[in-house]
């Protein structure tokens, strides 16, 4: 090490290195321009100019290429260094005036206009690209020709370079822009790479992070186009790595592994339109996929949310959305299913369309039938209609070019029947999503059976166990589906597997073992304080040496450290060692987010033998160094008033009591449906404990009176053989006639009344308590002619072959009884498919029968469109009504006269049918008592809310209970069964664990002050404060009391109390005044 | 919307048999409509190509085969070809036009009728194949246009553009060379032959 001064501060640097290097080591910024860390010194722009004093000789000298020397002392600001510095911007400035970084550099240096004649060029001959070319490409396409004047950046004799490779380091390392074009250099266009997630809309570079919130979100080289990895040149990117992360030696490897259970989530690729010409995708510029449409909205996007056209830039104000692209139809290389999530996609893409553009944005959806059937779906899409969207049924032929601007038209046929044309500024394509052919192989490869249409072949019964034992899926795979199912079904798949390894639950789990803690209330506060560069997040801002000396003289601060990376492992780990060294009892990281990284920096507390909140954290990068990247000096200033505030803070810290409470490890399940048996089996076979509740006298529910699933699985027999695998389980206690009436308690510890005084303790709660049909008394003749059914009671006559139905000539069903109106706005999801299965049934009974089928949109969502197909095939006929103008019901000479009016006719149709089936809404049970009960809130129509419908679908918003099947939103036996399962696996989270850790940082009663005013009772959000009286001094005291359990210490009830009677461990009152008064103190 | 009809007869047993299955797959229709937004001859018709489909769906017979779509149908197949449901539209514009004959029922359009009459009886009496000479003939007797011509005088113009035409070897004035398999081909013509 060499010892030397710059600007009269000491440096140590290492020998070799040069006056610049040193320089940058203690942040004394000096101009650059030919310099490039990872090239060799080269001394070529002279902007780096300093005064160096060796002995007693004193020079101008260039900083970047003087190595240091014992003793050495540097001036990088005496007037004569900044006058040397104009004067070297002037000529180059004067070389190159129109270069916009060579004008910013003479600003900086106080320099406006060039003073000698301007030239016309913008290369300044600094010949960065010449020798990256030839120094770390060790190719050499360019270099420097001819002398004085004359001297530029050449390729070989002037023509184009063959062994150029179009790596574009010499452009990247340019400085003013002179090398711009690759293709001048090499003849040959270089292929920009386009970003993945942003699908293709922008570029990426080579070295990317697929999006910003990938898992880990380590950046990651792309193999195929790295010029170190093809050829073993570069290496820039190792060189500039602080880190040293960069290992160019890693290969892919096989890993073998040894497991019980195997789940497959392979997800699937959105349908690619490029063939499709009538469509003209890749054709005309402004026909976007929607995912190209949707990445384009985001504001992550790359264009930061603006919607913008490919062809000219322009916001377009007309917008056509084209639906069932590749869906719906073999033709074309299409898909016979539909894709169940692209409608609602289309919706939600128009609102939020609307929302960037403006309520003037013309939004028309080219659909076929709109299918919302999910739970509030109805409600969005009515909501997208009253903001003006117009949602036209018709295929859209074909889209052509509107003349050159790119303005695209679409003929199509109104719903009145006229022939429309209308020019549109951009068009997106719905498209729908495709198994891809890697995820078929890979089923092969693991011998599981797929379907026709080559998903996942499932049971309803058993929705994610595949044909190969130990084998299950979830997710598009299993069949299409959007973002809340597959969530869903994940945690199916996952309790699935869960049921299968029970016996060997929690085997390779290893436990974290913590020295026992010291005890240290009674010390004189020690703190450690340990500031952290983050690289050069926050060290190539601030000045971290400094801040390290500025805290040494602050009282209580026993020990300080800068350490590169404080959340490594190695880090870490020395951090214990100096806590142990130095006896502290109270530390401070002065660093980042404490809600990324305070637990890692509490468990080396804890290995440090230390109560983990006598620690504290200074958010140095986030809430400094990132947003004031400019303000060097005030950026340092800042960090150590926020460090000064956190160690004032930490030196009144106190051990908390760590919070625990066991679990109490059985469940309820409330409900002894197919869900309610499932979602208990699914427990019990984990090796839990359950009750199951049900209200009559026998399990079943409302699967008793189904005959069929819609895959044509018969009901009876597994609802069977489930009640009997259900009453034989020795875990499973069953109550019947059995209502819940009381309860009490929270998660981990429920205390649940049923009827007849029966008390059950439990961990958890499962709610599938299901719904029922609603019977539409007086509608379509219901009730008042005997011929008019409900879908179960058809169900039952077909399983009967009933006279009636062998004998009839006619039959007509009649969709939408009751649902989807404003009274239940919201589709029962069911019926369409339970429709057309019953209208086929009817025609295999007896082909010769006329079957109508009366609907409003058919919703046989993903491959349930294969039977919607065959119905047609079979020749039932499907009549759309509106609903202003529903179907009227008459009674002629006995039998039924339905009129409706046909939707592309116009004009209204008589049937004469023997048979009427109206599909009722399915309505909630009465769930109003339960809900109270449990603290669970119902949506406007009375089913159970979820606590977030895409995270957290099967989740109530209380912890510790649980939803599944029609209580929550009508659906089909086999998503309910899944639902089923997946609570068993959330619930199971629960169950597993013995006690339940909470934070120590909640409220605490101070209760000599408090007087039971109650304030804090009506503030607190989480109902976590009861005012409780007892007797002390002869009178009643009133006080308030906090459940642990409760109680997220989020501080209302302390800052609503007028006399400090309740405060948040870890921030009382006299910590943060301490903060307070720390943060005024003059630094 | 379909026009001049208030109120649709009730529905029969269905579908005539004809159209119902086979290859023609016309109870597969959705009713997308994109044949009718595909169709580049709708300012001619009537009816939209969809609304012929729904009505020959619903059994009714006596509109479908009254209109002029049938008719005006030139059979480009833009429908057929873009059909979700691999429903043949010209197909079954064909057949139907076959039906009105059969069923005798007055054609919409009576020179395109006409038209497509002289066309087949050519091929019958081509041998199965199409004689152009003898297309233009019969066409011409049917439609009454040679009277008109021969009355005014310009069936001379005509002799003499098929004099020019016969002399370059463009118009072939005798009838092609039976085909092998003619058998078939009357025997499958007899069967859509006009009752009247």
């Amino acid at each position: 090490m060499v010892s030397l001064t710059i600007d009269g501060k000491g440096v140590l640097a290492p020998e070799g290195a040069t006056v610049l290097e040193a320089a940058r080591q203690i942040g004394v910024h000096i101009p650059t321009l030919c310099h490039f860390e990872g090239l060799k010194p080269y001394g070529g722009c002279r902007v780096c100019l300093v005064e160096v004093t060796a002995g007693t000789r004193t020079q101008l000298t260039a900083s970047c290429t003087y190595p240091v020397a014992e003793g050495l002392k540097v001036q990088t600001d005496t007037d004569e260094v900044l006058e040397a510095r104009r004067f070297v911007m002037d000529l180059l400035l004067s070389r190159c005036p129109a270069v916009p970084a060579l004008l910013d550099m003479a600003r900086q240096v106080g320099l406006e206009e060039p003073g000698f004649s301007r030239g016309e060029g913008d290369c300044i001959l600094c010949g960065k690209c010449v020798r990256m070319c030839h120094e770390l490409q060790h190719v050499g396409a360019i270099g420097v020709m001819g002398r004085g004047a004359k001297r530029e950046v050449v390729t070989p004799f002037g023509e184009f370079c063959e062994v150029c490779r179009t790596c574009g380091a010499c452009a990247f390392v340019c400085p003013t822009g002179h090398i711009a074009d690759i293709a001048k250099i090499s003849g040959r266009t270089p292929i920009p790479k386009l970003s993945e997630f942003n699908a293709g809309l922008n570029t990426r570079g080579n070295i990317y992070k697929l999006y910003p919130q990938a898992v880990p979100a380590t950046p990651a080289i792309d193999r195929d186009n790295c010029v170190q990895l093809l050829t073993g040149d570069c290496g820039l990117c190792a060189q500039s790595c602080t880190a040293e992360a960069i290992d160019y030696s890693q290969k892919d490897e096989t890993l073998n592994l040894d497991v019980g259970a195997v789940i497959l989530a392979p997800g699937f690729k959105p349908f690619d339109p490029s063939h499709l010409e009538v469509y003209g995708y890749g054709r005309y510029p402004n026909v976007y996929t929607s995912l190209e449409f949707e990445r384009m909205l985001s504001p992550g996007g790359p264009f930061a949310g603006h919607v913008q056209r490919r062809s000219d830039g322009k916001e377009p104000q007309r917008i056509a959305w084209v639906h069932c692209v590749g869906m719906r139809s073999e033709k074309e290389d299409g898909h016979p299913y539909c894709s169940n999530f692209c409608c609602m996609a289309a919706l939600k893409q128009a609102i939020i369309a609307r929302e960037h553009i403006g309520p003037e944005l013309d939004m028309a959806l080219f659909y076929l039938d709109l299918r919302t059937p999910r739970k509030d779906f109805e409600k969005y899409s009515t909501r997208i209609m009253d903001q003006g969207a117009r949602l036209i049924r018709s295929r859209v032929h074909s889209v052509t070019l509107a003349g050159h601007d790119g303005d695209l038209e679409i003929r199509y046929v109104s719903e009145e029947g006229d022939i429309q044309d209308e020019i549109f500024d951009l068009v997106v394509l719905s498209v729908g999503g495709v198994v891809t052919p890697g995820v078929i192989t890979l089923a092969k490869k693991l011998g599981v059976k797929l379907s026709h249409n080559r998903f996942m072949d499932t049971e309803c019964f058993k929705p994610v166990t595949t044909s190969r034992p130990g084998i299950y899926s979830c997710g598009f795979f299993n069949g299409p589906k959007d973002i809340p199912q597959t969530v869903m079904e994940g945690s199916a798949a996952a309790a699935a597997a869960a049921q299968t390894l029970a016996p060997v639950r929690g085997t390779l789990i290893r436990a974290k073992e913590f020295p026992p803690e010291v005890d240290v209330a009674a010390e004189e506060p020690r703190v450690g304080v340990f500031v952290c560069h983050c690289g050069l997040n926050i060290g190539g801002v601030v000045d971290i040496p400094d801040i390290v000396e500025y805290l040494k003289d602050i009282p209580n601060v026993e020990y300080v450290q800068a350490n590169l990376f404080s959340c490594s492992q190695d880090a870490t780990s020395a951090m214990v060692e100096k806590i142990k060294e130095h006896g502290l009892n109270r530390v401070v990281v002065a660093a980042c987010s404490p809600s990324t990284h305070q637990p890692i920096f509490q468990d080396m507390l804890r290995n440090a033998g230390l109560n983990k909140y006598l620690f504290e954290m200074a958010n140095i990068r986030n809430q400094c160094s990132w947003v004031h990247q400019t303000e060097a000096e005030a950026a340092t200033t800042k960090c150590k008033d926020l460090v000064r505030m956190a160690v004032a803070k930490a030196r009144l810290l106190e051990p908390l009591e760590y919070l625990e409470v066991p679990v109490t490890k059985k469940a309820l399940v409330v409900g002894g449906g197919v869900t309610g048996m499932t979602a208990a089996l699914g427990l019990a076979d984990q090796g839990y404990l359950v009750h199951l509740a049900e209200r009559k006298a026998r399990l079943g529910g409302n699967a008793l009176k189904v005959h069929s699933t819609w895959r044509g699985g018969l009901v009876g027999p597994r609802v069977d053989l489930l009640i009997a695998k259900v009453m034989s389980h020795p875990n499973i206690k069953v109550h019947y006639k059995a209502i819940v009436e009381k309860v009490s308690g929270v998660v981990g510890n429920f205390k649940t009344t049923l009827s007849r005084n029966q008390v059950i303790e439990h961990g958890v709660v499962v709610i599938a308590i299901g719904a029922e049909p609603h019977r539409p008394k007086g509608e379509f003749l219901y009730g008042e002619h005997p011929n008019v059914l409900l879908a179960l009671d058809l169900d039952q006559e077909i399983a009967e072959e009933t006279d009636r139905i062998k004998n009839a000539q006619a039959a007509a069903f009649i969709q939408c009884v009751g649902s989807r109106n404003p009274e239940r706005p919201y589709c029962s999801k069911v019926c369409c498919t339970h429709a057309v299965e019953n209208a086929l049934k009817l025609k295999e009974l007896s082909p010769d029968m006329d079957v109508y089928v009366l609907y409003r949109d058919m919703r046989t969502y993903g491959e349930r469109e294969i039977f919607y197909t065959a119905a047609r095939e079979q020749g039932v006929i499907f009549i759309r009504y509106h609903v202003d103008d529903p179907p009227q019901v008459s009674e002629v000479d006995g039998s039924l006269k339905v009129t409706v009016t046909d939707h592309i006719l116009g004009k209204p149709v008589d049937l004469q049918v023997d048979l009427l089936t109206l599909a009722s809404a399915i309505v909630p049970h009465q769930n109003a008592p339960l809900a109270e009960l449990y603290k669970v809130p119902l949506n406007a129509e009375g089913f159970f809310t979820e606590a977030h419908p895409k995270i957290k679908p099967v989740d109530a918003p209380t912890e510790g209970i649980y939803l599944a099947g029609l209580c929550h939103y009508p659906k089909p036996l086999q998503e309910s069964v899944a639902e089923a399962l997946a609570t068993s696996a959330r619930a199971a989270n629960i169950l597993s664990k013995d006690s339940l850790m909470l934070e120590s940082t909640i409220s605490q009663p101070i209760d000599e002050n408090c007087d039971g005013c109650a304030f804090c009772v009506d503030t607190c959000p989480f109902k976590a404060i009861t005012l409780i009286e007892y007797m002390k001094e002869g009178g009643v005291k009133k006080t308030v009391e906090v459940s642990e359990v409760l109680c997220k210490g989020c501080g209302s009830c302390m800052a609503t109390c007028p006399k400090r009677g309740i405060v948040v461990a870890g921030f009382t009152l006299d910590q943060l005044a301490a903060q307070v008064d720390a943060a005024l103190e003059v630094a | 919307m379909i026009k001049n009809v208030s109120q649709i007869p009730s529905l029969g047993p269905g579908i005539p048999e004809s159209l119902g299955t086979g290859s023609l797959n016309l109870t597969s229709c959705y009713q997308c409509k994109k044949c009718s937004s595909g169709c580049p001859l709708t300012f001619a018709m009537d009816l939209l190509p969809d609304q012929v489909v729904r009505l020959a769906l619903l059994g009714q017979e006596e509109l479908v085969l009254a209109s002029t779509t049938i008719w005006v149908c030139s059979s480009c197949e833009t429908c057929t070809t873009r059909c979700p449901n691999g429903v043949d539209i010209a197909g079954i514009m064909d057949r139907l036009k076959e039906m009105a004959f059969r069923r005798g029922s007055a054609p919409a359009q009576p020179e395109v009728a006409g038209f497509h009459q002289a066309f087949l009886t050519a091929i019958r009496l081509g041998g199965g194949r199409l004689s152009e000479p003898l297309l233009l003939g019969l066409h011409g007797l049917k439609s009454g246009e040679t009277v008109e011509k021969i009355k005014s005088g310009k069936i001379l113009d005509d002799l003499r553009l098929g004099w020019e035409l016969a002399r370059r070897g463009r118009l072939v004035p005798k009838l092609p060379r039976r085909l092998q398999g003619y058998k078939e081909i009357k025997q499958y013509l007899s069967q859509w032959e006009p009752r009247d």
